[in-house]
């Protein structure tokens, strides 16, 4: 009897997490399936939910009908920059942050972070797009990554004196202290090559923001050579509507979609531990 | 203390303040490129700034009287107060049931985990693009199964559907909600996995013990143990989700007739589509006011903890 109960509440718990599935994949499912059908199922109405036969032209015809190699390279210069610059300026800030929150200006910095991340990113845009005008930078990579280093320092900074306060034993650094060591090679010898995994998910995290990020893009970066993928990718739903393209637009979004799925998929662990390492301390 | 000797002065200095010297470029770019814009933004509002004015007159509050008598202005922030709480509250009870659900040690966990935080790392204007089909009215997948089912007459358009209920909640912002929903569910539900794994299992058999059902055990030992957790992962995402931008813009550019039309595309509209700077301005001040009362609560706790 007893046993029964158990049996029915395994079932009823994997079908409650494949309910949930089919609401979380339904997106993707609908991406791949309109480009794979063949040309004239895709306007069909009702849409039917399997493709009579697959077909792939769409993955070879969207390189040519969208510049979509050159979109990736800007977007790929813009998030590694990105990335790079932001996780050295959150990994100084954050350690500095951690270890010496008694002193002043390290607990500025720590509500100057915690504050800016409450500010909507579109009333900083309203002006910060006059200063990157007047310093002549729009339209140019420099403009856009400086405004998404200073959008993405506060949360990798939080994140990563997260990791550094949870994960990272003091013990070590201040023996380390004792024998003579100056601060900047106890950073950098002792603590840094133990930080990996917290570092690893601060960047995977500078990375999605930054590649996924639309708005700010549209504005700083409009220029047809510039264009990162997302700005990219809407332009080219504005130019032709959402219905007339959509096969070719749905297997753009595939493209775009797997560099983002791809690293997370390889570093995903690193990054809940590394989120998880801040979180749980609050 | 370090004896000061001729020629390691200099280094001594050096160390005593590189912890001042780390934290510097990071407070320095945050400072000229979020809070001087945001500054200047507030200031801007008080001026008449367009494109084709040669001059910026000083308005004092004009800006505002005029975005607070215009009823755009209201429906719009009707909009997001609804969307953001409604995707919150949604986006947290259904990331708490999966996170209780995936803390159990049955087989699948860790690939379910993955499987669901896919839509995090989607972009945005991927994921706006195609739920825009699937909710259309002629190639949406989900009408055909409807059809099919014969629950409805002909194709139903989830996003075009002008009915107000409440002076303004309409289908379509009900439809851009689940939507959000599904793309904020999966950062609440890492944050509370992390959360639930820090929470003793004593003291669940202590109260299995005492008769308590798993109902009364989830309200009384686990919310009060993760609810750090939870507060602060609840207040940021209410902050970030009343600052939402992309969903309303990509699905349905605010309309039809401005029905899901959010604060941050009412501005971004007003300053780069219609170049009525000033006016922009000041809507955004109006939003960022509102947002300032849960980031109080979020700004008190987390200032509670440093000091």
């Amino acid at each position: 009897m007893k046993k029964k109960k158990k049996i029915f509440g395994i079932a009823g718990h994997y079908l409650v997490l494949g309910i949930i599935s089919v609401f979380v994949l339904l997106p993707y499912y609908w991406m791949i399936v309109t480009a794979v059908k063949p040309t004239e199922e895709v306007m069909v109405s009702p849409s039917t939910l399997l493709p009579s036969r697959l077909e792939f032209s769409n993955f070879f015809k969207v390189w040519e009908s969208i510049p979509l190699g050159t979109y990736m390279k800007n977007s790929l210069i813009v998030s590694v920059t990105v990335t790079a610059l932001s996780v050295v300026l959150a990994t100084l800030c954050g350690y500095s942050i951690s270890r010496f929150i008694q002193r002043r200006a390290q607990k500025f910095s720590l509500v100057l972070m915690l504050c800016t991340q409450l500010i909507p990113g579109i009333v900083t845009m309203v002006s910060l797009y006059f200063i990157v005008y007047n310093l002549g930078f729009s339209n140019t990579y420099t403009g856009i990554v400086i405004a998404y280093v200073a959008w993405a320092v506060p949360f990798c900074t939080l994140m990563i004196k997260g990791y550094f306060d949870a994960a990272i034993p003091r013990e070590i650094e201040e023996s380390a202290r004792v024998d003579g060591c100056s601060q900047i090679r106890t950073f950098f010898d002792i603590c840094l090559p133990i930080s990996v995994p917290g570092i690893i998910s601060t960047a995977i995290f500078a990375f999605i923001l930054a590649w996924n990020e639309y708005m700010w893009a549209s504005i700083l970066l409009s220029g047809d050579k510039m264009k990162p993928v997302s700005v990219g990718i809407y332009d080219f739903i504005g130019q032709y509507g959402a219905n007339t393209k959509m096969a070719l637009t749905m297997t753009a979004g595939i493209f775009i979609t797997l560099p983002a799925v791809i690293i997370f998929g390889f570093l995903q662990k690193h990054l809940i531990s590394g989120l998880s390492a801040g979180a749980v301390k609050g | 203390m370090r004896e000061k000797k001729k020629g390691t002065f200099d280094m001594g200095v050096l160390d005593k303040h590189t912890p001042f010297l780390m934290l510097v470029p990071a407070a320095a770019s945050v400072l000229l490129v979020s809070v001087y814009p945001t500054l200047k933004t507030i200031g801007m509002s008080f001026f008449d700034k367009q494109l084709l004015n040669q001059e910026e007159p000083f308005v004092g509050l004009a800006n505002y009287a005029e975005a607070l008598s215009n009823a755009v202005i209201w429906q719009t922030i009707f909009n997001t107060l609804f969307f953001a709480l409604a995707s919150l509250a949604l986006g947290v009870a259904l990331a708490m049931y999966i996170a209780v659900k995936l803390i159990k040690p049955l087989p699948g966990r860790g690939f379910f985990r993955a499987l669901f935080l896919v839509p995090w790392v989607t972009p945005p204007l991927v994921a706006s693009f195609v739920w825009r089909i699937l909710l259309s009215q002629n190639f949406s997948p989900i009408n055909s199964v409807l059809l099919k089912l014969g629950w409805i007459q002909g194709p139903v358009s989830f996003l075009d559907n002008t009915e107000v209920f409440f002076g303004f909640l309409s289908v379509p912002l009900i439809m851009l909600t689940i939507i959000n929903v599904w793309s904020i569910f999966p950062f609440l539900m890492v944050m509370f996995i992390a959360g639930l794994q820090t929470v003793p299992k004593e003291l669940y058999e202590a109260a299995t013990m005492d008769g308590a059902g798993k109902i009364t055990s989830f309200w009384k030992i686990t919310v009060p143990c993760i609810r750090p957790v939870i507060s602060v992962s609840v207040l940021l995402e209410l902050i970030w989700q009343f600052n939402n931008f992309n969903i309303s813009y990509m699905v349905t550019q605010g309309g039809p007739l401005g029905l899901t039309k959010l604060l941050a595309v009412e501005v971004y509209q007003q300053a780069f589509t219609n170049f009525n700077y000033g006016y922009a301005a000041s809507v955004s001040v109006i939003m960022m006011m509102i947002a300032l009362v849960p980031a109080i609560f979020y700004m008190k706790s987390s200032i509670r903890e440093i000091t």
